[in-house]
């Protein structure tokens, strides 16, 4: 038989009976658009999140100071004075995991232009602050070495900032004087904007000054440093990197190795992990819903096939009266539902993208189409006609010419 | 008679339907020839065996026991493909409700056997599938559907289809069965044009005077043959679709 002709014999067939053919199509269609259009918004869910997450620094790694404890009441994490400015310093000259360190002092203050007032937060940290946090400075420029050593009277503020002292968000604040609890401070650059974090804070309501700046003028000075933020060379090194910061803290605050740390170590790392869990379940559960509607679409595929048998059989009486072959009428009718999930795969992967575009658009929901959804709808789709469609052309196949000729 | 004029050739052939616990005999040792070139005509009430005979020598379906030969080669035993290849290659098969296929037009229809058969070219199919209606006087109703043709036209475009793979032998069952007289007087012209040139045609009916148009008559009762006959006054349909037009024009002007 050649396979030509089967295919004609199919197509007739279809194109004979349009409106079953769409009503069969129709359950591939509804599955396969789904899938993509789940796929894609889950998928587009999924990175909006790594993004914000990835914002913050999956690379980020902080040392909080120990707790303190007063008459055994513990004040909690970053509250104790165990870090001092020698150990940012051993970090930086002795882990070799480690890139960028910066010791932070950060406290809220009352920030003073003219009439208006503001308050935000004042970070003291060094220069290598901004590389670990991805700060970019948008006007003017960071502050010096020389700035740090002398503790001079500079900041950069965020656009937040900007807006409240000064109105406007674009208003170009280099070479102002604010005051910042009383004291007058330069600000020498804007922040580029960040936006909000994962948590809703506003990332942009920030003052960025030298630390000794912070530190000598604008609380009590002396050894100790709230923090130290720091970054590891590249995100896989992070665990490693943060042993190495645990060892060395451990050695130079001289623990017992029965005893606790007197410090925490944080890293982002846990949290994208947490991130990546939620975003994974979320993906997991869009993909069952999708894959559920597919089978719904298959089984579907399967019952109009096996009607079709039953209406068909006459038919197919007449095709073997004729010269037809059992494995003809089975090729036959394997073909038609082939064609049909295969058409109505491609019409479903169109509809899916048209879907989530839309969603796109109108949602303002990031959509990301992967190749590998509609290769799995398409590949998924083309199999259950198959497979749906092998068990009805079987039947189809065994019937005997007179039966079926005889059939009412 | 020569042993080579004889295209079919069945001995001692029964056939046996079981019905839960009951056994139906079909056919009770049917013994029969037919040559090449003749024009049988298979009468006898329903339940007879005459459709029973017809579907075994059409290779629809399989005797119980017997011997069935075709053109001096044994037809019994084969495969269900096996039978599906001489079916549409050596048979032409005609029936009473025409069993075309629906929204499907006369000429796809027609085609359909070529379809199915791995030796005719596609470059053929079309005009094969065009000569055969127009040998049935069809070549103006290529396109159309089914439902857009008479029973008559119905029935031509079917023996179209029975007749474009170039069988030896057309098996008709109860062709005339759902037309009228005038209607199937016409399908008897072709048949027996088509016997002129040589076909041989089985045809079964349960009309006395459609048999006349037969070279012979077979008559079947309970599964058996009761009359194998030659049709004396063999009736002509040319002629007697002559008489039916003067007929009514006599009534037209009287």
């Amino acid at each position: 038989m050649k396979f030509l002709n089967l295919f004609r014999i199919a197509y007739r067939s279809l194109n004979r009976n349009k409106l079953r053919s769409f009503l069969t199509m129709l359950g591939i269609i509804i599955g396969v658009a789904s899938v993509i259009a789940m796929l894609a918004i889950g998928e587009g869910s999924n990175q909006t999140i790594k993004k914000s997450v990835a914002s913050l620094g999956t690379n980020t790694i902080m040392v909080l100071s120990g707790t303190a404890k007063t008459g055994g009441v513990s004040s909690g994490a970053g509250t104790g004075w165990a870090l001092k400015m020698e150990d940012a310093e051993a970090i930086k000259a002795h882990c070799d995991l480690v890139k960028y360190v910066s010791p932070v002092q950060q406290r809220a203050a009352q920030l003073i232009y003219g009439s208006k007032n503001w308050s935000s937060l004042v970070v003291g940290a060094q220069s290598d602050y901004f590389l670990i946090r991805n700060l970019v400075v948008t006007k003017g420029s960071p502050f010096t070495l020389a700035d740090e050593r002398t503790a001079a009277k500079v900041c950069l503020v965020g656009v937040t900032v900007v807006f409240n002292l000064f109105d406007d968000e674009n208003f170009n604040p280099v070479g102002e004087i604010i005051r910042i609890n009383g004291i007058p401070v330069k600000i020498v650059g804007v922040l580029g904007k960040m936006g909000q974090n994962t948590f809703g804070q506003d990332q942009d309501d920030i003052v960025v000054a030298p630390f000794y700046t912070v530190k000598k003028r604008m609380m009590r000075f002396d050894d100790h440093i709230g923090s130290i933020l720091a970054s590891g060379k590249s995100e896989e090194q992070v665990v490693d990197a943060v042993d190495q910061i645990t060892r060395l803290l451990r050695e130079k605050h001289k623990i017992a190795p029965s005893d606790d740390n007197d410090f925490t170590v944080r890293t982002q790392s846990e949290l994208s992990n947490i991130f990546g869990s939620i975003t994974k379940v979320m993906t997991i559960l869009l993909a069952s819903i999708a894959g559920i509607s597919l089978l719904v679409g298959g089984i579907g595929i399967m019952n109009i096939m096996l009607v079709s048998v039953t209406e068909r059989t006459r038919e197919i009486g007449i095709r073997m009266a004729i010269g037809a072959k059992g494995r003809d009428v089975l090729f036959q009718f394997v073909i038609e539902s082939i064609l049909i999930s295969v058409v109505g795969g491609i019409i479903g992967i169109i509809t899916g993208v048209a879907v989530a575009e839309t969603v796109a658009a109108f949602g303002g929901w990031p959509v990301v189409i992967t190749p590998s959804s509609i290769l799995l709808s398409f590949g998924f789709s083309s199999a259950i006609g198959l497979f749906f469609g092998w068990y009805p052309a079987r039947k189809a196949a065994a019937l005997n010419p007179i039966d079926a000729l005889r059939y009412e | 008679m020569a042993e080579d004029s004889i295209l079919i050739s069945v001995k001692d052939l029964t056939k046996t339907y079981k019905t839960g616990n009951v056994e139906v005999l079909a056919l009770k040792a049917i013994s029969l020839t037919i040559n090449k070139g003749d024009f049988l005509a298979i009468m006898g009430a329903s339940g007879s065996g005459k459709s029973t005979f017809m579907n075994i020598i059409g290779c629809l379906d399989n005797p119980t026991s017997g011997e069935y030969l075709m053109e001096g080669t044994d037809v019994l035993n084969r495969d269900r493909d096996a039978l599906a290849e001489l079916r549409n290659s050596k048979l032409g098969f005609v029936f009473q409700s025409f069993n075309l296929l629906p929204r499907t037009s006369a000429q796809e229809n027609v085609e359909l056997p070529l379809l199915y058969n791995n030796k005719v070219d596609a470059s053929v199919r079309e005009q094969k599938a065009i000569d055969a209606l127009k040998s049935v006087g069809l070549g103006d109703r290529l396109g159309a559907m089914p439902n857009e043709l008479s029973g008559g036209q119905q029935q031509r475009v079917a023996i179209a289809r029975a007749l474009v793979n170039e069988p030896i032998i057309i098996m008709a069952d109860e062709p005339t069965g759902n037309l009228d007289s005038k209607t199937s007087y016409e399908i008897m012209e072709i048949f027996q044009t088509l016997n002129e040139k040589g076909i041989t045609i089985v045809m079964v009916t349960h009309e006395p005077d459609i048999a006349l148009f037969a070279k012979s008559n077979v008559v079947f009762k309970d599964g058996r043959i009761l009359v194998n006959e030659h049709v004396i006054n063999r009736k002509n349909a040319t002629e007697e679709l002559k008489q039916i037009a003067t007929l009514t024009e006599d009534k037209a002007t009287t």
